[in-house]
């Protein structure tokens, strides 16, 4: 096609020299009669390109200039239908599919509560992140690989048993984990969408990947979801012990064996949807705000779980409302953002659930490598709730902040080197707040251990409290904060 | 009936992927709808148009009884193929006539399967793939079934089943309710040859990207 046009462009200059060359033709050389002028004198003030083309327009002879200004406009007209040129629609999914989408998810996970009491979305959530991270730590590890036999159907985890070790994986983040799907026939399955990133290191050279997959994890329809202690972490589902299981399926604690889908899920499906490079770059890249306008997700079940909760707390939830975003919601976000912009990440390790602590150290971390400091001063303009879920074991309140204020990212010289410092941003976020059920406290002590009171600097990655010892980052002691989600991302 | 592109608005596309959600839901089949302003800009066909009055008006110009100055002539020479281009590019239907359909087919079918492979569509466990390209300058409509679906269905039910999407441009209808329609349409008949399967879940991601 190229070639072709290159041709008639051609084959339409050669014309046009054909014409000049006819100025020789007999009867064609007249003299021409130029020289005429606009009226001269005129200034044109201000300048710049557009003022240096009518300048040369103004000392171009009208025969000339009138015909480029005619191949201007044409020039503008043609340019304007460009983008009709480029559309193209998908057949994908838009914000109000997504908003049926995570309806009939809704309506899912309440089907399966009526048949399994102890279902815990929390906790669920917890436990596949828990062997997600286990499943490729020991990819270069088959023995402990083959550890995890009662939780992966045996065709799927045979395949990566086979497979050489070619290199190991670390600093896996999760980035995101939603349920997709719940099909409740003989078998319970659920669907889940993970995203993660993580360092593969192949032949000493370590590479940063982003990975998109679905996992589908399956359980008999009769069984009962564990309590928090063994779904926390990968354990034995029969006692708890953590998970070292022998070829055959039994424990080497209790002996007990495990059946996959007998007692616990285990994954049957596994289906990689992108696995391509991650550059951290990107922290440089400013994206325009997508969701700010766009209206709430509320959960259809919102009211009937507002009024489960006063029930359950005694309360009216008009006034705990109130308390919790003053106490709870206003303080974690100052908080929260304060330690990312001095990349102290540490400061609010009490306050955070462990895979969210994770994901963001990533970036901080990544930040500290390259000089930058994200400068985050922002206020909230408002917060409404829009889910609350009750389970047997947890309680969680999901709210949309609404903020506004400066985001910019400097270097070590203290330059802007993204983001803008002088115009506020405005934005909202999706914060979603757990804790455990039974839990009373409605304060979060930003700089005290919510166990023991003792000052909150000693609480490693683990999120144990070094004074006392607890485990304070499920949400055992108070609220404490477990999912950050983009309002364009948020599916309920 | 005229077809605009403003009509494939956020609403259409609502109901667009919901008909999708239901077609997966009673059948095995993963489908994908494309819908493009054009295959190919087909920039030769205005080009040309664009010489052919340069040359005509050209030659009026030189052999004319009347007389013109020699600079008017090339630059009447130049803006008659400016005019020439641009009126077979901006007009669309005209555009449309000048361009043989043998190859507006072939531009819509290169097109189709190039998405085919770069939308990775044929990565389904039971290859049950189906893209539905609509090329809207073209009015054609082309169906790229991955070899799942070719084998359960016969050759001259696809054909059929071309046909009628190509129609959606010849009815009197809105082409976004024709094309809807005939996805109900595709339901049944997919549901008939490949019907759903326990648990069936969609295997081609929401987020699908195409750039070409």
């Amino acid at each position: 096609m190229i070639q072709r046009s290159k041709k008639i462009i051609l084959l339409t200059l050669l014309l046009i020299a054909f014409a000049f060359v006819a100025m020789a033709r007999p009867g064609g050389g007249h003299g021409y009669s130029g020289g005429g002028s606009w009226g001269g004198g005129g200034s044109f003030g201000g300048g710049g390109d557009g003022g240096s083309v009518l300048w040369l327009l103004y000392l171009l002879p009208p025969e000339i200039s009138i015909p480029l200004i005619i191949i201007v406009v044409l020039y503008g007209i043609f340019r304007r239908q460009r983008p009709a040129e480029n559309f193209t629609m998908v057949s994908t999914p838009t914000y109000t599919n997504f908003i049926n989408s995570s309806m009939a998810v809704a309506r899912e996970i309440s089907q399966l509560k009526a048949l399994d009491h102890n279902f815990s979305r929390v906790l669920f959530l917890d436990f596949v992140s828990s062997l997600y991270m286990k499943f490729y730590e020991y990819q270069d590890n088959k023995k402990m690989l083959k550890t995890l036999n009662p939780f992966f159907d045996k065709q799927l985890l045979d395949r990566f048993l086979q497979d050489p070790v070619r290199f190991t994986i670390k600093e896996i983040v999760i980035g995101g984990m939603n349920i997709e799907r719940i099909t409740l026939g003989e078998k319970v399955r659920i669907h889940l969408r993970i995203k993660s990133n993580m360092t593969i290191v192949a032949n000493g050279r370590p590479m940063r990947y982003i990975i998109d997959e679905r996992w589908t994890l399956e359980r008999d329809r009769d069984v009962l979801s564990p309590g928090p202690e063994k779904m926390h972490t990968v354990t034995c589902p029969a006692c708890g012990a953590p998970a070292d299981f022998n070829d055959a399926g039994y424990c080497s604690h209790c002996g007990t064996l495990i059946v996959p889908g007998k007692k616990q899920w285990y994954v049957v499906a596994r289906k990689v949807f992108d696995f391509s490079i991650h550059s951290t770059q990107s922290m440089l890249t400013y994206a325009q705000e997508r969701g700010t306008s766009l209206p709430t997700v509320y959960d259809p079940y919102l009211q009937a779980k507002k009024d489960q909760f006063s029930s359950i707390h005694g309360i009216s939830w008009a006034a705990y409302e109130q308390r919790f975003v003053q106490q709870i919601v206003r303080p974690v976000f100052g908080e929260v953002y304060k330690a990312w912009s001095g990349l102290q990440w540490n400061r609010v390790r009490h306050l955070l659930s462990d895979r969210l602590w994770e994901s963001y150290r990533f970036w901080i971390e990544a930040y500290k490598d390259h000089g930058y400091r994200n400068i985050l001063d922002v206020h909230i303009e408002r917060v409404e709730v829009a889910k609350v879920e009750i389970d047997r074991f947890y309680e969680s309140i999901t709210v949309r902040i609404y903020a506004q204020g400066l985001d910019y990212i400097i270097d070590k010289n203290g330059k802007v080197v993204a983001g803008n410092s002088r115009s506020p941003r405005r934005f909202s976020e999706y914060w979603t707040f757990i804790r455990r059920s039974g839990v009373e406290k409605d304060q979060i002590d930003m700089k005290h251990c919510p166990a023991c009171g003792a000052p909150a600097d000693r609480i490693g990655q683990s999120g144990v409290c070094e004074y006392c010892g607890n485990k304070i980052t499920w949400g055992d002691f108070s609220w404490i904060l477990a999912i950050i989600t983009q309002d364009e991302e948020y599916r309920g | 009936m005229v077809v605009k592109l403003s009509d494939f608005n956020e609403q259409f596309r609502t109901r667009l992927y919901h008909q999708i959600q239901e077609i997966e839901r009673q059948t095995l089949a993963e489908v994908v709808v494309i819908i493009r302003a054009q295959s190919d800009k087909y920039m030769d066909i205005s080009l040309w148009a664009g010489f052919a009055l340069q040359v005509f008006i050209t030659l009026f110009m030189l052999f004319s009884p009347f007389i013109f100055n020699p600079y008017v002539i090339s630059i009447t020479s130049l803006l008659s193929f400016l005019l020439g281009y641009l009126l077979v590019q901006t007009t669309t239907p005209l555009k449309r006539i000048l361009i043989r359909d043998s190859r507006k087919r072939k531009a819509v079918e290169i097109h189709a399967r190039a998405i085919f492979q770069k939308g990775k569509i044929h990565y389904t466990r039971e290859h049950t793939g189906l893209l539905i390209f609509v090329s809207v300058f073209e009015r054609m409509v082309y169906l790229v079934p991955d070899v799942g679906l070719t084998t359960a269905i016969p050759e001259h039910i696809w054909q059929e089943i071309e046909q009628k999407f190509n129609n959606i441009f010849n009815g009197d209808d809105f082409v976004t309710e024709a094309l809807l329609r005939e996805l109900t349409g595709l339901k049944h008949l997919l549901n008939k040859y490949v019907p759903p399967v326990e648990d069936d879940i969609n295997e081609i991601p929401d987020d699908l990207k195409v750039e070409l």
